[in-house]
């Protein structure tokens, strides 16, 4: 059976057509259940090369400029259509949700940047009789919430929440780079936006942003 | 697009620079965005036997976390 | 045909050298193999490659677990007792694959096998 490279979850069709991809083969949109998904022929996955994954880019961004809602798939990804509408019937819920979130919008991306982590002070979270399971449990619940949470920015927030509509983070915790925050914006706010992150004061981190991209860090589990 | 195979070197080259703009499309393109391969190779001996399509288990780890969605309990 | 310049190009990133050196470093470590993911039983030991399969998977599992645990007790939906039951066997299930790998020798970093999308929770 033939096998298709996958691009993205698109929200609506792109008019006129899909244009072509980054082997020039032209796109298709199929459709499964409530979503829409852009695909182009491949007989072999793309090499990996700067080429290939600027020309990826380049196809992503232009299906996002030609529609309101899209979820950027990774690169690479080449499967059957029998396969790929198995994968996309299994988690519709959630791509539905997430191509809902991501509708009319866009990503910018911050890397945090300093000599060492931002130490929290945490309050305990288990009750002061709770018993060693009780214990073990909140404190795993600590270590999934520390993961997700870029604190160093504390003092951008009241300048940047206006301008955020969700937010995604990876820790790395590699000084001098602590963090990668991704940042879901308004399409058109990218201005904004840099404008709030320059106009910051004094902080402890140095923040620096790149964007606006298409939302590729809101897919469901992007944050590897 | 070259018809010849992949090598692990030729991959790796793309980590060989100092293009911000790189490491951004990099960042996007291979460590975010929708995953719907999920494919293992399995072998012996070095030779590579079966190629196995994890997309059965994603449907099967996507209904345990669809579960909890409908958590009344 | 070269790829269209984007409209809205990023402008360029005021990186330091030492902050794009530690980026590239992260980005190289957490895209890994390009390859796809590989199984292969290493016939001088092949119990070992055994042992490093079935408890990457179950690993996978007790981390699957451990979350809808957490979900469940912040949602509430987990009495005092059950929080309580439902973490000491996560406990033990952690211990339990920390000295079964020992014994092995396994450290809990090798039970990392990139079962793509499900090694990722990982």
């Amino acid at each position: 059976m033939s096998e298709v490279y996958v691009y993205a979850l698109l929200g609506d069709a792109p008019a006129p057509d899909a244009g072509a991809g980054l082997c020039e083969e032209p796109l298709r949109v199929v459709r499964v259940g409530d979503l829409l998904v852009a695909v182009g022929e491949m007989a072999e996955p793309p090499a990996v090369s700067e080429a290939t994954l600027r020309a990826h880019d380049a196809v992503v961004r232009r299906l996002a400029d030609a529609v309101d809602a899209i979820l950027p798939v990774r690169f690479g990804s080449l499967l059957s259509e029998s396969s790929l509408a198995d994968v996309l019937r299994a988690r519709a819920r959630e791509l539905s949700e997430a191509l809902a979130l991501v509708a009319g919008r866009e990503q910018m991306t911050l890397r945090v940047l300093g000599d060492a982590p931002a130490s929290v002070a945490r309050a305990a979270d288990a009750p002061g009789d709770a018993g060693p399971g009780a214990r073990y449990l909140a404190a795993r619940r600590a270590e999934w919430r520390r993961a997700r949470e870029a604190p160093e920015l504390a003092p951008l927030r009241p300048l940047l929440d206006g301008l955020v509509r969700a937010e995604r983070v990876t820790r790395h915790d590699a000084p001098p780079l602590l963090a990668s925050v991704y940042h879901l914006i308004d399409r058109g706010a990218a201005a904004a936006y840099r404008a709030a992150v320059e106009g910051s004061g004094p902080c402890a981190v140095r923040v620096v942003a790149t964007g606006p991209w298409p939302p590729y860090a809101f897919a469901p589990e992007a944050l590897g | 697009m070259s018809k010849r195979p992949l090598t692990r070197n030729d991959a790796r080259a793309i980590f060989a620079t100092s293009d911000t703009s790189l490491l951004e499309v990099i960042d996007n393109l291979l460590t975010k965005g929708v995953v719907v391969t999920g494919d293992v190779v399995l072998g012996l001996a070095g030779v590579d036997l079966v190629y196995a399509r994890l997309s059965v288990l994603l449907c099967a780890a996507d209904r345990l976390h669809g579960a909890e969605g409908q958590d009344g309990e | 045909m070269t790829p269209p310049k984007p409209r809205n190009a990023p402008r360029e990133p005021s990186l330091r050298v030492r902050e794009l050196e530690s980026l590239r470093a992260e980005l190289e470590r957490r895209v890994g193999d390009l390859s796809p993911p590989r199984w292969n039983a290493d016939p001088e030991d092949v119990q070992r490659s055994v042992a490093r399969l079935v408890l990457t998977l179950v690993e996978f599992l007790r981390q699957l677990m451990e979350r809808q645990a957490i979900r469940r007790m912040e949602a509430g939906t987990l009495t005092p007792e059950e929080t309580e039951d439902v973490g000491q066997a996560l406990m033990r299930l952690e211990e339990t694959i920390r000295d079964i790998g020992r014994r092995f020798g396994l450290a809990p970093e090798d039970l990392n096998l990139d079962l793509g999308p499900l090694g990722r929770l990982i």
